[in-house]
């Protein structure tokens, strides 16, 4: 088992610095997800760790130990490929074995392994078959088990779930999860699609423009965000937020509101029109236009129509402010006095 | 509107009127030459439009296909002999320059005749019999064989490594790969001159005078018969490299990278990733070469008749050039030269099965 550590990592593709001095623990045996929007990169970092893309400067630790230069098949990772990277010209069995035998492992213990990790991800019955003979969701687990078999201390997977359809990435999100906890196995996991960082993570790391936002627990990114770009990249729909007198942000999360036909007097309760609705079954999205612009509710009325005259009620507690740059306000900053003044608070 | 079917009757009637139009065009052009007519306004007059017979037949033909083409189009499937009609033009192109000259020199392999009369008497198999007692034959036969086991087996392995050599993206690589391109840009004959003058023996060869630096003996490349084979076999395999490397180049490129990068991640060396990866999926177009260069090698007739033209002796003598000098040098010796045309036909054709029959098994198609 491993933890991953950076120290001042820098990359640049030729004069293009993707990434500038970054520093960055993950943690051992944690599911780890890199997220953030393309070009961020999160991908460049994975390649750090398996060592398929070195970077320009800096450090990178696994264990205490440092592997900035050691050879990639020396650093006890896996990695699972967006498109899988399966060797077309040979087939299932080949693909998983190939690595084993790279290492010289005996035939009867290569057999045995590949019995046992097979029969994990169900493939037991496709090891003759060639890669082109399988379904996406076959292949995907070829890939795993390719990666499996080699028991490594670090399991690195580079948007793996993308080439899925809907259903079966709602499924194999769960197995992927299932199978961290079986391993222990630190997972390091990149994707670009909040939901799947939200739903697997321990630790989410999300970042933008080659810098980390933020890096916490899916709670903590959710509840406390640290800036403008974490509230509006995590949560469907995003956090709305909206300028105030002072140039600070006011922001609100869609379902922090509660919608009323009549203003109750007191507290943040501007008017709008609702614009549009989204019956989504349990829960319902109402896009309302106000004077000071457009905020999401979710709610779980579905009793407003379009075309509706309501108010967009905020309780004090649920609200975040943001400064001119985007970063989050927090007690005992004098910026975030005067903006709980200006929503009324004490 | 015209009905669609309608437009494909008119173009079908339009395309057999060209034809017979083209046909008899040819016929009257064929006609001319002879002496014998009888002289008649109306046949004068008609000899002397003959090729504008021909061009107004033959723009029919196109004109007709070509419209009929576009009023079927967005049709999912055409009937009856309509789309026979559609590829008969390059049916008859194919039955004139292809079918028709190998059917009518394995005809006249059985025949003992000349170029102006082919046919002058029929022997049966008697070229054939002739053919296997004559030693410069079975010399030139040994000769092509020797030719081509090298040849091939060389550009193949050159081209390889070549390939590899030149795959990143480099300035120096985009360099070096125009420049091993290059002598194939250039007719063999002017490179057949270029590298008897490289392999001169006597006072300006390159070749001797850089061998000399490092102390060897002037080597008589061209005038020896232990090495003019092999001066040959040199200067094909230096003309073809560069191609069948691009061709190889340009497959190794359509495999994706992440497949090395997991092949790195398993431990598998740089050796192991080439003749694990990269080659298997090379392999068709390796396949693809390797019969093009097969057959090409046994045509090989230009380089050794500017270089050498089969000496000194007979130790560079091939079977095209057998076939060249019995079909049009000797008299009345063209059948003879037919029947080592159907033979080296015949050599060509199992090889070419052969390699489908051993190796098409091993070629990994996507």
């Amino acid at each position: 088992m491993a933890g991953i550590e950076f120290r001042n990592i820098c990359k640049a593709f030729g004069l293009v610095k993707v990434i500038e001095n970054l520093n960055l623990t993950i943690e051992d045996g944690k599911f780890t997800v890199l997220v953030g929007p393309s070009g961020c990169g999160k991908t460049t970092l994975l390649r750090i760790i398996a060592g398929i893309g070195p970077a320009t400067s800096g450090e990178c630790l696994m264990d205490g130990k440092d592997i900035t230069d050691l050879e990639p098949a020396r650093r006890g990772i896996a990695m699972v490929f967006q498109n899988y990277a399966l060797y077309p010209t040979m087939n299932v069995r080949e693909n998983i074995v190939f690595g084993l035998k790279n290492i010289g492992m005996p035939r009867e213990k290569r057999d045995a392994l590949v019995r046992e990790y097979s029969g994990i991800v169900d493939l037991l019955d496709q090891l003759h078959k060639s890669p082109s003979q399988l379904s996406g969701g076959q292949r995907q687990r070829v890939a795993l088990a390719r990666a499996m078999v080699k028991t490594p201390k670090v399991f690195l997977m580079d948007e793996p779930l993308s080439n899925l359809d809907a259903k079966l990435r709602v499924q194999m999100r769960g197995e992927l999860i299932e199978l961290q906890k079986r391993l222990g196995a630190t997972f390091v996991y990149v994707t670009h699609d909040q939901v799947e960082a939200m739903s697997m993570a321990d630790t989410i790391v999300l970042m933008n423009k080659g810098r980390i936002q933020q890096k916490g627990s899916p709670e903590e990114i959710y509840d406390d965000p640290n800036n403008v770009f974490t509230a509006q990249f995590i949560g469907t729909p995003p956090m709305n937020l909206l300028e105030m007198e002072n140039g600070c942000r006011l922001g609100y999360r869609p379902e922090a509101i509660a919608l009323m036909r009549v203003s109750p007097g007191a507290g943040y309760c501007p008017a709008g029109e609702i614009v549009t609705r989204e019956m989504l079954g349990a829960e319902t999205h109402y896009k309302v236009r106000m004077a000071q612009g457009d905020v999401m509710v979710k709610s779980l009325d579905k009793g407003f129509a379009a075309g509706e005259r309501v108010h967009v009620c905020v309780p004090l507690e649920r609200m975040f402010f943001f400064d001119a740059q985007g970063d989050r306000l927090r007690p005992g900053q004098r910026e975030y006095d005067a903006c709980r003044r200006l929503m009324g608070g004490a | 509107m015209m009905g669609e079917k309608s437009v494909r009757r008119l173009a079908a009637a339009g395309a057999v009127l060209g034809l017979l139009l083209m046909l008899a065009g040819a016929l009257l052009i064929k006609l001319s030459s002879l002496s014998a007519l009888p002289d008649h306004a109306l046949l004068r007059g008609v000899l002397a439009g003959r090729k504008v017979i021909l061009i107004l037949g033959a723009a029919l033909t196109g004109a007709s296909v070509y419209a009929g083409n576009i009023a079927v189009q967005g049709r999912r499937r055409l009937s009856g002999f309509f789309p026979y009609l559609l590829i008969l033009p390059a049916m008859i192109f194919l039955v004139l320059f292809v079918l028709y000259p190998i059917l009518n020199v394995i005809y006249m392999s059985f025949f003992k005749g000349s170029v102006l009369n082919p046919t002058k008497s029929f022997v049966g198999l008697k070229n054939y019999m002739a053919l296997a007692n004559k030693s410069a034959f079975i010399i030139s036969v040994r000769n092509t064989f020797f030719y081509a086991v090298f040849f091939v087996s060389l550009v193949v392995l050159f081209a390889l490594l070549m390939a590899v050599w030149l795959f990143d993206d480099r300035k120096l690589n985009k360099f070096a790969q125009t420049a091993i391109f290059t002598p194939h840009l250039i007719a063999t004959v002017s490179c057949a001159f270029i590298w008897r003058w490289i392999m001169d023996f006597n006072d300006y060869g390159l070749l001797n005078t850089v061998l000399g630096i490092f102390g060897v003996a002037p080597v008589p490349w061209l005038e020896s018969s232990k090495t003019a084979m092999w001066a040959i076999i040199i200067m094909n395999v230096w003309k073809n490299i560069g191609y069948y490397a691009l061709i190889l180049i340009a497959a190794m490129k359509s495999i994706p990278a992440e497949i090395y990068e997991a092949a790195i991640l398993d431990n598998a060396s740089r050796t192991k990733r080439f003749f694990r990866i990269t080659l298997p999926m090379i392999s068709p177009q390796l396949f693809v070469t390797l019969i093009l260069l097969t057959i090409g090698s046994f045509n090989v007739f230009d380089s050794v008749n500017a270089m050498t033209q089969g000496g000194p002796g007979s130790s560079t003598e091939v079977i095209a050039r057998f076939i060249y000098l019995f079909a049009f040098g000797n008299a009345n010796s063209l059948g003879q030269g037919c029947a080592a045309a159907v033979f080296l036909m015949s050599i060509q054709l199992v090889l070419t099965a052969a390699y489908f029959r051993l190796l098409a098994r091993r070629v990994h198609y996507q």
